[in-house]
Parts: C-alpha cells; sequence; structure tokens
C-alpha cells in the first residue's frame, strides 16, 4: 500500500512537471500569435501614420502655393516636399519589414518549441535574427520626429534564458536572445519616435478639418449656413486626437519586450499574455475607429 | 548645448511653429488680419516648413560648425518665438519672430 501511495505520489509529481513544461512550450505558441497580431498592428498603425503623413503636408502645400507666385518655386516646393515625405515613407516601410521579420521569428521559435528535429528552423530562426540586425543601424539612425531613433533607445537588458528539453531551441535562444532583446527595443524607440510626429500630423488635420467645414462657413458673409453643419461640427470637435493610439501603441511594444524576456527565462504567465493582447486589440480598435472619422 | 541638442530644439519649434500657423486661433486672429500680413504669413509658413524639411534630412557633421556658431541666435529666436505663440493677439509681432528665428537658421542650412 506504502509503495502505491509512492507511485501515485511520484507519478503525480511528474504529471505535474509535465504539464508545467507542456505549458510553457505552448506559451512559445501564445507568444507567437502574439507576435503576429503585433505585427498586424504595427503594420496597419505604420500605414497610418504615412497617411496621415501625406495629408497634412498637402494642407500645408495647399496653403503656401497661392504665395508661391511662379511656376518656378512651385515645381521646387512640390519637389522638396515630395522628396521629404518618399525619405519618411522609406523610413516606415524599413520599420514595417523589421516589424514582419520580428513576426516570423516568433513562429520560427514556436516550431522549434515543437520539435527538437534538424528540420532547418533553427537556421532559419538565425537567419531572421541577422536579417534584423542588418536593419537596425538605418533604422537607428533614422530621424522621424524631432530627434533621431536612437534617443530614444533604452539600455541593454541582461537576458536569461531558461533550460530547454529542446536542444536547437536552448541553442537559438542562447545565441540570440540578447539580439532579440534590442530588435525589440528598437521597434519600441520607432515608435515613440513616431508618436511625436503622429500627433503633430493629427493636429493639423484636425485643425484643417475644423476650419474648412465648420468655422469658415460660419464666419462667411452668406446669410445661409451649409446643410448638415450641425452635424460636421459635432464631428469635428467629438473626433478622437489619436493621442490614446500613439500611447497604445508604445505600451504593446513594451509589453511585447517584457513577455519576451519572461518568456525565454520561463517565467511568463497568462497574465502577461492578457496585458500584451489587450493592449494591441487596443491598437486595432483605436486605428480603424481614426479611419472611420477621417473617411467620414 | 551640443550641436545635436540644438538642431533637436530648433527642429521642434519650427514643427511647433508650423502647427500653430495651421491651428484654428491663429486662422482667427490671421482672419483680423491685412491682405499683405496674411501674404507674409503664407511665406513665411512656407520657409518653416522648407527649414524643418532642411533640418530633418540634414546630416549633423556637416552643419555642426554652423549650429554651434549660431548657438545664442537660435537660442534666443527660439525663446522669443516660444513667447510670442503663447500670445497670438498680435500677429504681426508674431511674425516678426518667425522671421527673426528664420535668419538665423539661414545661416545654418540655405532657406532658398
Amino acid at each position: 500500500m506504502k509503495n502505491l501511495l509512492k507511485i501515485i505520489t511520484v507519478m503525480t509529481a511528474l504529471g505535474m512537471l509535465t504539464a508545467c513544461y507542456s505549458s510553457r512550450l505552448n506559451q512559445f505558441n501564445d507568444f507567437a500569435s502574439a507576435g503576429k497580431s503585433y505585427s498586424s498592428a504595427m503594420v496597419a498603425l505604420t500605414k497610418e501614420v504615412g497617411n496621415l503623413a501625406i495629408d497634412a503636408d498637402s494642407v500645408v502645400l495647399l496653403e503656401i502655393r497661392d504665395t508661391d507666385t511662379d511656376i518656378d518655386t512651385r515645381i521646387k516646393n512640390y519637389k522638396n516636399h515630395t522628396k521629404s515625405l518618399q525619405d519618411f515613407l522609406t523610413e516606415l516601410q524599413r520599420i514595417r519589414q523589421h516589424t514582419l521579420l520580428l513576426n516570423k521569428y516568433f513562429i520560427a521559435l514556436s516550431a522549434l518549441a515543437t520539435t527538437d528535429l534538424n528540420t532547418g528552423i533553427g537556421a532559419e530562426a538565425s537567419s531572421l535574427a541577422a536579417q534584423m540586425q542588418a536593419l537596425h543601424p538605418a533604422i537607428e539612425n533614422a530621424s522621424i520626429g524631432d530627434a533621431p531613433i536612437k534617443d530614444f533607445i533604452g539600455g541593454v537588458v541582461p537576458m536569461v534564458v531558461a533550460a530547454y528539453k529542446q536542444k536547437v531551441l536552448s541553442t537559438e535562444l542562447k545565441k540570440n536572445a540578447t539580439v532579440l532583446e534590442r530588435e525589440l527595443e528598437l521597434q519600441s524607440a520607432a515608435l515613440e519616435a513616431l508618436v511625436d510626429d503622429y500627433k503633430s500630423d493629427v493636429d493639423i488635420l484636425m485643425a484643417r478639418r475644423e476650419i474648412s467645414e465648420v468655422v469658415d462657413p460660419y464666419l462667411a458673409e452668406t446669410s445661409s449656413i451649409p446643410e448638415g453643419w450641425e452635424n460636421a461640427r459635432r464631428a469635428v470637435l467629438n473626433a478622437s486626437t489619436g493621442t490614446e493610439m500613439a500611447a497604445s501603441a508604445v505600451q504593446a511594444a513594451k509589453e511585447l519586450k517584457k513577455t519576451f524576456i519572461a518568456l525565454v527565462a520561463g517565467k511568463s504567465g497568462q497574465q502577461d499574455f492578457d496585458v500584451l493582447f489587450a493592449d494591441i486589440n487596443a491598437i486595432l480598435d483605436l486605428i480603424e475607429s481614426t479611419k472611420t472619422e477621417r473617411e467620414d | 548645448m551640443a550641436a545635436n541638442e540644438i538642431l533637436n530644439a530648433t527642429k521642434s519649434q519650427l514643427k511647433k511653429t508650423r502647427n500653430v500657423m495651421l491651428s484654428l486661433e491663429y486662422h482667427l486672429e490671421l482672419e483680423k488680419s491685412s491682405a499683405p500680413v496674411k501674404t507674409e504669413s503664407a511665406q513665411l509658413l512656407s520657409q518653416v516648413q522648407l527649414a524643418y524639411m532642411k533640418l530633418r534630412t540634414a546630416e549633423l557633421q556637416e552643419i555642426r560648425k554652423k549650429l554651434e556658431e549660431n548657438e545664442a541666435g537660435l537660442t534666443t529666436g527660439i525663446d522669443v518665438l516660444k513667447a510670442k505663440l503663447e500670445d497670438l493677439e498680435n500677429v504681426k509681432q508674431t511674425l516678426a519672430a518667425i522671421s527673426g528665428l528664420l535668419k538665423i537658421i539661414g545661416r545654418v542650412v540655405a532657406l532658398v
């Protein structure tokens, strides 16, 4: 009877250990899902930032058009504005490329957590990390807002890599966890730099909309007010400023890094993922509402 | 201040100035102004935007010396403009402050 109890106790303990281990490996899968959602949100966000930058620049370009008395000045101004915008859009494209590489990397890690066979996934993961590192200097040195992205990069966080039964996963994490910590920090820094420009562009567009759709028709010397003026005023005054979205994006990037550090150390819990998914979903919701407001 | 700090402060002020010049408050003050003042305002907005774009893509190494040489002028110009942008009631004075800062920036990058 005593022996039977011992066997049951050992089996229960083994079962719990296996469940715990299996749960840890499942977290790589959860993290890959989070990475995919994060990537979708960031791609949508950077595209929205690009659209806003184009629209805000068009406002400035149209505002100064009347003072460009000769065609040469107009051509020069148009070229200057367009060149500057194209440079900015190229930077955004580079950030998107970096985000997509991160997404692929997390998928590769998730695959490594489920197999220990030498399927080439380990080499693929290392190659993705190397591609991110190659993009790093160009993104870091880009001046998106008032300062280069590198000014927003925080210090290195030492990485602790837990012991994993899957040798390829362990090898990859030992080799590249520190690299990934830097790449995630770069994402967060790029977003912080973008936020300032984003808010500034939103301010310009909101002010222009209020002026053209609400204030100028109201001040006009004609006796009648355009039909739907009240609705236009309500829509303009209720429109979101985008500040919330910008803050969520920066928060999501920080959470992604924090969760990755905890995951690699074998210390992540469901709560980390809940917070991360909540931040990512907040960005997706806000992008949708901002788009709807602008298109109305 | 280090050259990169002078550059960042100047870019930041130019962006704020551009946004104020496109704001509702400024638009309403400008509505009360004469046609020549409105024209001057639009021309200065064009220069503010051009200066911002040029400084944004400028290589710090190439303009470091000029930034350092004009540090005092830039710092004073930024401070004066900041104060004027807080009280938009006198558009002419605001435009004079913008013009003053642009003159100093013109010594750092060509604004033509």
